[in-house]
């Protein structure tokens, strides 16, 4: 039942063709339905091979796949460094950390690490020589995928060029690394995958993507003052810090991907699998951090794959947000605001269009308790990816040089307690603090 | 004498005073035509849109591609005179070509959907219209 993509060679147009080739050929992780929990999902063998010069092994063609389902490139390349070279900075509320380097250099990448040194540090959080990973490198989830997919990403890491480059220390703040044994401990349930024999090979192939190489819940999950992910409140909504303009770190909210009616509960799984193959759904497109988990990662699965990631997480136990939603007067009082700037597109009923712009009726973005995402924009104006199409959807204009922390917030509230939405009051002072 | 002279002078004041008043009257006349066309566009794009998504019965489907189009056809003259104003950006009469162009570009998109919308009905699908290449450009933001 489990078989590798199978040989295929290496396309006139370059390797890189010869693995677009794979990615459209591979039948990508899927569980097959008489899956054991020790059986590796793995992909289906292509139906035919491009004409070729060079064979590439399947194994690596299958790694470059999963590394692509971990999107490992995102944060393991710095702003005009080589891929995987890392140097790429994580401010957090304890310093900053810097993403190393993954690239097979002796020195200064993992040229010398072996395959069982990869497991070690994906399953376990601990890196050659004992030394203890802090879970910016998400291995929380990570512990989730199959050693023999970790292998193959192994295998895959081993065919990159070396770079050599060696990233900037840490703060001080991480030079301790044995607190991590105490965190991991309390926080951290290292294990494989289990499917579940209860559910379709699909949702189970959207369970171990979701779960372990995709890490949705390391954004997506609320975290506790320790950093670690609050399980009873999984994918109800996280934060991260990240750039809101050219140079700017602010926060960001990271929706809630249950199907809550502060979440995901407008979206089928038809506009979930076509927002991650394609950036872009009838209820939204990417814009922020997203893009680069849309472009880096998502957009390369499979249609099967991201299908199986939809229908698992329309799946997801529905959490609800929290907080007192806004109402009466502190609502009206941006009607106007919302008239003049914002109605043209998103429409007075909240509904969007085709050829105008998403919908804020129903919107997750929205309906965030935690406004971050909204607020950023709002003043920055939705950052587009490059490579996506956004269809005819008109682009929006950024609003903070034209409108004060009051108008925003006022605006902001509006929106969050019109047409059904639901969600806590803005304070100008939130809008201020992402400026 | 004096007041022949006086009246001529009065006429040609008032006539000094009426022109500029005649002109701003126009303008708001060429600009409200504007917007009525635009208007318009957007009224049926915003039909067609929900059609293609499937919010809306798509019975007028063919219907309200024809009004697209042959609105589309009327804008170019209600660009043509050049007023600065509404949402309308200097450069319009500026790079006249490529607006004139981008414009002609809807009316041949959007008349070619209309006559195989007409055959075909909805099945024809949605034409590759494209308001937003113009509007990034041309259009001013509301201050």
């Amino acid at each position: 039942m489990l078989s590798g993509p199978g040989s295929l060679r290496r396309a006139h147009f370059g390797p890189l063709s010869a693995f677009l080739a794979l990615w459209l050929l591979s039948g990508g992780v899927s569980y097959a339905a008489d899956s054991t929990p020790e059986a590796a999902p793995a992909a289906a063998a292509p139906a035919a091979a491009p004409p070729a010069e060079a064979p590439i092994d399947p194994q690596v063609a299958r790694g470059k796949y999963l590394t692509d389902a971990g999107d490992c490139v995102s944060c393991h390349t710095r702003k005009g460094g080589a891929a995987f070279a890392g140097g790429l900075g994580f401010p957090t509320p304890f310093g900053t950390l810097y993403s190393s380097n993954i690239t097979p250099d002796n020195e200064t990448g993992i040229g010398k690490w072996t395959a069982a040194d990869l497991r070690k540090a994906m399953h376990e959080g601990i890196a050659p020589g004992g030394k203890h990973l802090f879970p910016a490198f998400p291995y929380t989830a990570f512990t989730k995928v199959t050693d023999q997919d970790v292998e193959a990403i192994f295998a895959y890491l081993k065919t990159l060029k070396a770079e050599t480059y060696r990233p900037p220390a840490n703060s001080p703040a991480f030079a301790m690394r044995w607190p991590m044994a105490i965190w991991n401990a309390l926080f951290f349930k290292p294990g494989r995958y289990v499917p579940d024999a209860s559910k379709p090979a699909e949702w189970n192939t959207g369970a171990y993507l979701v779960e372990g190489l995709g890490h949705c819940s390391a954004c997506h999950s609320p975290r506790n003052m320790f950093m670690a992910e609050v399980q009873e409140r999984a994918y109800a909504g996280g934060a991260i810090m990240d750039e809101v303009a050219e140079g700017k770190v602010r926060r960001w909210s990271a929706v809630n991907l249950t199907s809550a009616k502060g979440g995901l509960a407008a979206w089928t799984v038809e506009h979930l699998a076509s927002y991650l193959k394609t950036g872009v759904s009838d209820v939204a497109g990417t814009f922020g951090p997203m893009n680069d988990v849309i472009v880096n990662s998502t957009s390369k699965l499979t249609d099967d794959d991201v299908k199986a990631m939809a229908v698992y997480l329309k799946g997801l136990p529905v959490q609800e947000n929290q907080g007192q939603p806004v109402s009466g007067a502190d609502v009206q009082a941006g009607a106007e605001i919302y008239k003049k700037r914002c109605d043209e597109c998103h429409g007075s009923s909240g509904s969007g269009g085709m050829f105008t712009a998403p919908p804020l009726a129903g919107s997750a973005i929205v309906q965030a308790t935690d406004p971050a995402s909204l607020l950023n924009v709002i003043l920055y104006a939705p950052k587009r990816a490059e490579g996506i199409s956004y269809g005819e959807w008109e682009t929006m204009k950024p609003y903070a040089d034209v409108l004060s922390d009051a108008e925003i917030a006022s605006v902001a509230n509006y929106i969050r307690g019109s047409w059904d939405n639901k969600a806590p009051a803005v304070k100008p002072a939130d809008v201020a603090a992402q400026r | 004498m004096n007041r022949l002279l006086g009246t001529l002078t009065g006429i040609a004041l008032m006539a000094g005073l009426a022109a500029p008043m005649a002109a701003r009257a126009e303008d708001k006349d060429v600009i409200d035509y504007r917007q009525n066309v635009m208007k318009t566009l957007g009224s049926q794009v915003a039909i067609l849109g929900a059609m293609a998504q499937k919010k809306i019965p798509n019975d007028n489907f063919a219907a309200h591609l024809q009004i697209l189009a042959e609105t589309a056809a009327s804008a170019k003259a209600a660009f043509t005179p050049k007023v600065v104003g509404g949402k309308s950006k200097a450069t319009i009469w500026d790079n006249s070509a490529d607006f004139n162009k981008k414009l002609d570009e809807l009316v041949q998109v959007a008349t070619a959907g209309a006559t195989a919308a007409k055959a075909q009905g909805a099945a024809a699908g949605m034409p590759r219209l494209t308001c937003k290449g113009c509007h990034d450009v041309y259009r001013e933001e509301t201050k």
